[in-house]
């Protein structure tokens, strides 16, 4: 059955087949470069110019290979649509820079290549952090190469601290005293309503946010070696009470974590809230003289101090035929000109040990040691092949606690049974 | 037997080619895939098993509530608000092609920006939503991030998208209506309401049906507003059946189930259509001659 399947698709594309081979040959003959299609998802206009840019400059320094740069959308799930179309099409890329997230849930299903090979014989390799290596791994291979911690800082205005009789320089530090401060920085209307958040707490795609809850109380989504859920940890149902107790407390607007320019922070409507650095940096620019007023805080600590620190991985398609220029290519991004030429054009942290001087000679030096405080603390979406299934129930258990359909107690035990049944599925 | 043309199968062909690959080839592998664990990778027969799972699958028991309630409100008030809308219309008002254009502009946006524009009114802070409520000294309300309005949320931008297409295709039917069997009724002494309710909605019954069938379908496969308003929550209590598809498929690469959900889906639009069909079409061809 399988054969007759794959021999009508054979039929069907054959034509297309016959015309790129004829192409192929043809280029082989003339000697023309080798193109690779590089694939990033889109930020903000100065990121994008600069990838097309290094692009450019990759391409005439190398002529035999040419690098077509997409930019896809921003948001997560629109890059999913656009991989998922180009897995089915034949048409992967030859290099993706992917969210950490990408890399249990398609890495992990060897969409990418493994990129051990390459490291192994690579002389700069241990120039990198040990984790820009190790948050692409899984079961010993490596799938991508970080080459951007983008932390989520807890952020705060000095100018409502000071309103609210807080002292502007002493951010909160702990679980007691971000309580304390967002129950004090609220400010309500007279029918009650909340015109300024005491800190942002999201009611949609909440993922980034409760993690760290979890994290900090010494408990976890999943266990990732077993890859199964750990939802039913007595210091998960801590954390999930310290939310709800957050949220009950009417300190918020309701906001959805994946809309970056919703986010009440942003427009002026709250006094904390968690923004990844990059969120910051294009608030900053488009508006530098909040830089004035908005303090950066050290990362909250329960436990232990873990804030969320996304990531964005060089990965190289598994069915790339050209992984050796695709390799190449990788090199010159994560080359320390171009790493220092993103510091300085994009705030973006570096992750080479040689540059760490560089790096704080120039620029908001405040801001760099913050963000390189949260990278090396921060842990990333799990790696494992349930992270999406995991993921849903743990945000459809925070919004049953921010609706207040379930108790905390009830949202976890039915995330936890969700998952395992979704796995045996 | 009629003698016909070999020209008109000719004629007709790339319509039934377009049906062949487009809809017929598509069900046919839905259909396959629905009896596999396919994931993107590699697959595997696995009977009847998704379709077990259904049964047990809790996300797919609320999307199914959600759609038929969401069916039900937008196909029922999209109705009666077009069909009223026409009403108001039929007597040819100043300025009717201002109305007809206003109500029919939604109808032509595309969903996104629709979404987009009531993203905003719904904004718990600055949207107008909320701001019209506090005027009237209503405090206010959460909108798309309380699962007690979220759902009425997205039926109301949907009832007002499609409410001028509902209109425009009511006052054809309107217009169409023979203006002496409302003569005749006047002079045998029928008020209004007996007109309307002996007259027009016999009249439009047909009309009337077509709307209903397409309205159920359409509403059947929502899916772009759920995933741009609320994507599919506050606590799933806006995700569709189409919603969780997307989601099984797409983010989970659950493809094997997520074909059995769409087949399922599709059972249930058939036997709706067919339903309506069989009892919703009496009377659709009166003879008024």
């Amino acid at each position: 059955m399988k054969k007759i399947i794959i021999a009508l698709i054979l039929s069907i594309t054959g034509v297309g087949l016959v015309g790129a081979g004829g192409k192929q040959e043809q280029s082989t003959e003339k000697k023309e470069p080798v193109k690779i299609a590089f694939w990033i998802p889109g930020s903000d206009k100065v990121s994008e110019d600069y990838f097309l840019q290094a692009a450019k400059e990759f391409s005439t320094r190398t002529p035999n290979i040419q690098v077509e740069v997409t930019i896809l959308p921003p948001a997560a799930p629109d890059v999913n649509t656009k991989l998922n179309a180009a897995k089915l099409s034949n048409t992967y890329p030859d290099v993706f820079s992917s969210f950490i997230v990408f890399i249990g849930a398609r890495g992990t299903r060897g969409e990418f290549a493994d990129l051990s090979p390459f490291i192994e014989k690579w002389s700069d390799k241990d120039d990198f952090y040990p984790s820009s290596f190790e948050l692409g791994k899984y079961k010993g291979k490596i799938y991508g190469i970080s080459y951007f911690p983008a932390p989520e800082i807890l952020v705060y205005r000095k100018d409502f601290f000071k309103e609210a009789g807080l002292d502007p320089e002493r951010p909160p530090r702990t679980w007691e005293e971000l309580e304390a401060y967002a129950l004090k920085l609220v400010k309500r209307d007279a029918n009650g309503n909340v015109i300024r958040a005491g800190l942002d707490i999201p009611a949609i795609n909440p993922e980034v946010f409760i993690k760290p809850f979890l994290w900090q109380n010494g408990a976890a989504v999943l266990d990732e070696e077993k890859e199964l859920p750990t939802l039913d940890d007595p210091k998960a149902l801590e954390a999930f009470q310290y939310v709800k107790r957050l949220i009950d407390a009417k300190i918020s607007i309701p906001f959805d974590y994946q809309k970056k320019s919703d986010i009440p922070f942003v427009k002026g409507n709250a006094a904390m809230s968690f923004i990844m650095a990059s969120t910051i940096t294009s608030t900053l620019k488009s508006n530098p003289s909040l830089r004035e007023i908005i303090g950066f805080a050290p990362p909250i600590e329960k436990r232990k101090k873990v804030p969320f620190t996304g990531h964005r991985l060089f990965t190289i398609g598994a069915t790339s035929k050209y992984k050796n220029e695709a390799w190449e290519f990788i090199q010159f991004m994560l080359s320390k000109e171009q790493m220092l030429k993103r510091s300085r054009l994009l705030d973006m942290p570096i992750v080479r040990k040689s540059l760490e001087q560089e790096y704080f000679k120039d620029g908001d030096a405040e801001f760099k040691k913050v963000v390189v405080e949260y990278s090396q603390l921060g842990k990333s979406a799990e790696v494992t092949t349930v992270t999406a299934i995991s993921n849903k129930y743990l945000a459809e258990a925070y919004q049953a606690i921010y609706s207040g359909k379930k108790s905390p107690e009830q949202a976890l035990k039915d995330a936890q049974e969700g998952i395992l049944k979704d796995i045996k599925k | 037997m009629r003698n016909i043309h070999p020209i008109a199968y000719v004629l007709i062909l790339p319509f039934y080619m377009f049906l062949f690959f487009f809809i017929l080839v598509p069900i046919g592998m839905n259909i396959f895939l629905s009896f596999t664990n396919y994931d993107l990778i590699q697959w595997d027969f696995v009977g009847w098993k998704n379709y077990r799972y259904l049964f047990q699958d809790s996300h797919f028991h609320i999307s199914l509530r959600n759609t038929s309630l969401y069916a039900f409100f937008t196909v029922g008030f999209s109705m009666v608000l077009g069909l009223g809308a026409a009403l108001l219309l039929k007597g040819n008002p100043p300025g009717i092609k201002i109305y007809r254009i206003s109500f029919y502009i939604p109808y032509i946006a595309s969903m996104v920006a629709v979404s987009m524009i009531w993203l905003w009114i719904y904004d718990p802070m600055d949207g107008i939503a909320n701001k019209i409520l506090n005027l009237f000294g209503i405090p206010s309300k959460q909108w798309l991030y309380d699962s007690q309005y979220a759902l009425s949320c997205i039926i109301v931008m949907s009832v007002w998208k499609v409410l001028g297409y509902n209109m425009i295709v009511f006052l054809t039917g309107l217009q169409a209506i023979p203006p002496y069997l409302y003569e005749a009724a006047t002079i045998d002494g029928a008020n209004s309401i007996q007109k309307f309710l002996k007259i027009t909605l016999p009249m439009l019954q047909p009309i009337t049906f077509f709307l209903f069938v397409t309205g159920v379908i359409n509403s059947f496969k929502v899916f772009e507003q759920v995933a741009i308003l609320t994507a599919g929550g506050p606590s799933n209590a806006t995700t569709t059946v189409v919603h969780q598809i997307y989601n099984r498929a797409f983010n989970e690469f659950a493809m094997g189930y997520a074909a059995a959900m769409s087949i399922a889906l599709l059972l249930v639009i058939a036997f709706i259509t067919l339903f309506n069909y069989r009892y919703g079409n009496q009377g659709a061809d009166l003879e008024i001659g």
